[in-house]
């Protein structure tokens, strides 16, 4: 079953196309990542998913429901949490969570039940009759993927959701939405910290100016990258000599070639090659310590893509 | 679900400070008022709270309506809960339905308990005590007051969704309020007074049939048509003059609602959160 569908999804102010033709699939149980630099339309694109914004043209849908026309329906499947705590900072953590049960119609003795189990998941229970005013950031952002889990969704959908938080919060926010995305929720995370995507998605969709101009899994990514840039070397000798770089050199499928003191780069087409050369280097009477192949990350897809 | 936003809507009025901070802005100027009355009118405090205490009322009630109303939706669009509340399944129809009612019957229940403390205090000072047909009246006008709350609740939720800053909201609120309606409504009364060399303090005033053009723009503020009604209702007129029947001033009340409560509404039907 289809999570999230957009047909031709565009939003623009005035002049500025914000989101341009957005055509995006993502199944069931998947863990998708949005990525895209500041600006690059994905806020614009969440707001248009849950319904916030209206777009200038195009559809999207919740399982199925457009979440224009079936707004009632596409909003009972999802929860979202948004980049900033939008709480009732006067009420108790209690309070707020009570309030947005109701708003999620769940039923009074249910919410109550659901409420405290999520307080305890979060670790607030402690806290749980404390004002949202005197939360930390980490405990704020606890409690606002807790609201958006009220009600049991079948899709999360999360902005920025470490942004703002100390590394070990950070952490720990990570931790959650990855436990969270193996009890079978489809989690859709916007961000433009790459390690984060990297560390919580299987796959990812690269937004640029408004484009969506990539949607893969990681590995398929790294994979077409490495076929296009080839695979970099890095080869560690107790000594780099002249006849070891000529030897290197021979090799047809290196492309390019760099020494840093003991340290050969070499960038050939594919990590096959890398026993070739070091049995040439063996040859002419080098010595290595270590071998490494560099394989591209996220960032170099990310920058690669978005250059 | 509308009774649970106007109990979560209540519950915020009630945490911050702003009844608390209109009361006692509201005491000192009815002590205020006493006093200068007492002193420099030779008029004793009673007959102060006959004639004045009203006005002071029905200023601050609807003082009061504007400023619990001017950030109901704007206060929360910058607080970022309105985007919460937008992504769970209610209806716009119904957190507008519950934000309207939750501090319409607010208003109107510290106004029925300060009206009531107010009126029974009066009997009690001068010993006398109201008629039945006096109660009646007082009542009536309380339905009547009821209705201007409606109308400044909706005139500044208007407002509320208009703007993107809760500063901006209440600041244009008040002005129009306090400067622009009474401008509008007094204007072509004014004017209307001077062409026809009339004085502001004859008596006659209230059997002269004013034209349209002083009628209508009169019509367009609710703190006018609630003091044409207490003249009506209560039979006295200390800050208006007869120029609208009841039946003009209640009809003129219902049109201010309609056009502000459904031009309220459709913004916030249409309200996009960028």
């Amino acid at each position: 079953m289809k999570a999230i569908e957009t047909e031709g999804l565009t939003k623009k102010f005035g002049r500025l196309v914000a989101v341009d033709d957005l055509n995006l699939t993502i199944e069931e149980g998947d863990t998708f990542g949005f990525l895209g630099p500041n600006g690059a339309g994905k806020t614009t694109t969440i707001k248009m998913l849950i319904g916030l914004l209206r777009p200038t043209r195009g559809t999207a849908r919740i399982f199925g429901h457009d979440i224009f026309r079936q707004g009632e329906a596409a909003k009972k499947s999802f929860g979202f949490v948004p980049d900033f705590y939008g709480f009732y900072d006067s009420f108790t953590a209690v309070e707020n969570l009570e309030f947005f049960a109701t708003l999620s119609q769940i039923p009074k003795k249910e919410g109550k039940e659901r409420i405290f189990e999520l307080l305890k998941f979060f670790g607030l229970e402690e806290r749980a009759n404390s004002k949202v005013r005197e939360f930390s950031h980490g405990m704020k952002q606890r409690l606002v993927i807790a609201q958006a889990l009220l009600s049991r969704p079948r899709l999360l959908i999360l902005d920025e959701p470490t942004v703002g938080l100390d590394p070990r919060a950070q952490f720990e926010i990570r931790e959650l939405i990855k436990g969270i995305s193996k009890n079978g929720v489809t989690t859709f995370i916007s961000s433009h910290l790459l390690f984060e995507v990297e560390d919580m998605c299987q796959k990812v969709g690269i937004i640029n100016q408004g484009k969506l101009i990539k949607v893969d899994s990681i590995e398929n990514l790294k994979g077409e990258i490495r076929a296009k840039t080839g695979v970099e070397v890095r080869i560690e000798c107790e000594e780099v000599t002249q006849e070891i770089i000529e030897a290197v050199k021979k090799i047809e499928e290196v492309l390019d070639l760099r020494v840093e003191g003991k340290i050969i780069w070499a960038k050939v087409k594919s990590s096959a090659i890398t026993p070739t050369i070091t049995t040439a280097i063996v040859n002419a009477a080098g010595r290595i310590k270590r071998v490494e192949e560099h394989t591209p990350s996220l960032e170099d897809i990310f920058l690669k893509l978005t250059e | 679900m509308i009774f649970d936003i106007m109990r979560k809507e209540i519950k915020e009025i009630r945490s911050t400070k702003r009844l608390l901070i209109i009361g006692i802005l509201f005491t000192a100027a009815t002590i205020g008022f006493a006093v200068y009355y007492g002193h420099f009118m030779e008029q004793g405090p009673n007959e102060m709270l006959t004639s004045n205490l009203y006005v002071i009322t029905l200023m601050f009630v609807s003082l009061l309506a504007l400023i619990l109303a001017y950030d109901t939706i704007v206060g929360e669009r910058s607080r970022g809960s309105l985007l919460l509340v937008f992504s769970k399944p209610v209806g716009k129809a119904q957190i507008f339905a519950g934000k309207f009612l939750a501090i319409f019957l607010f208003t109107g229940v510290i106004f029925l308990i300060v009206t009531s403390f107010g009126y029974w205090l009066d009997a009690a000072i001068s010993q006398e005590l109201p008629t039945a047909s006096e109660v009646a009246a007082a009542y009536k006008f309380f339905f009547a007051v009821l209705l201007a709350i409606a109308c400044w609740v909706s005139f500044a939720m208007l407002f509320s969704t208009l703007f993107k800053s809760p500063a901006i909201s209440l600041v244009i609120t008040l002005i129009l309020w306090i400067l622009v309606l009474p401008m509008i409504s007094q204007m072509p009364f004014g004017i209307y007074l001077q062409r026809q060399g009339l004085n502001h303090d004859l008596p006659e005033l209230g059997e002269i049939t004013f034209p349209v053009w002083v009628k209508v723009p009169f019509a367009f503020n609710p703190d006018r048509c609630i003091a044409e009604l207490a003249g009506r209702l209560l039979d006295f007129f200390p800050v208006g003059y007869p120029i609208l029947t009841a039946g003009q001033s209640i009809a003129a009340m219902v049109i201010f609602i309609g056009i502000f409560f459904a031009s309220a509404f459709l913004l916030f039907r249409r309200l996009s959160l960028e």
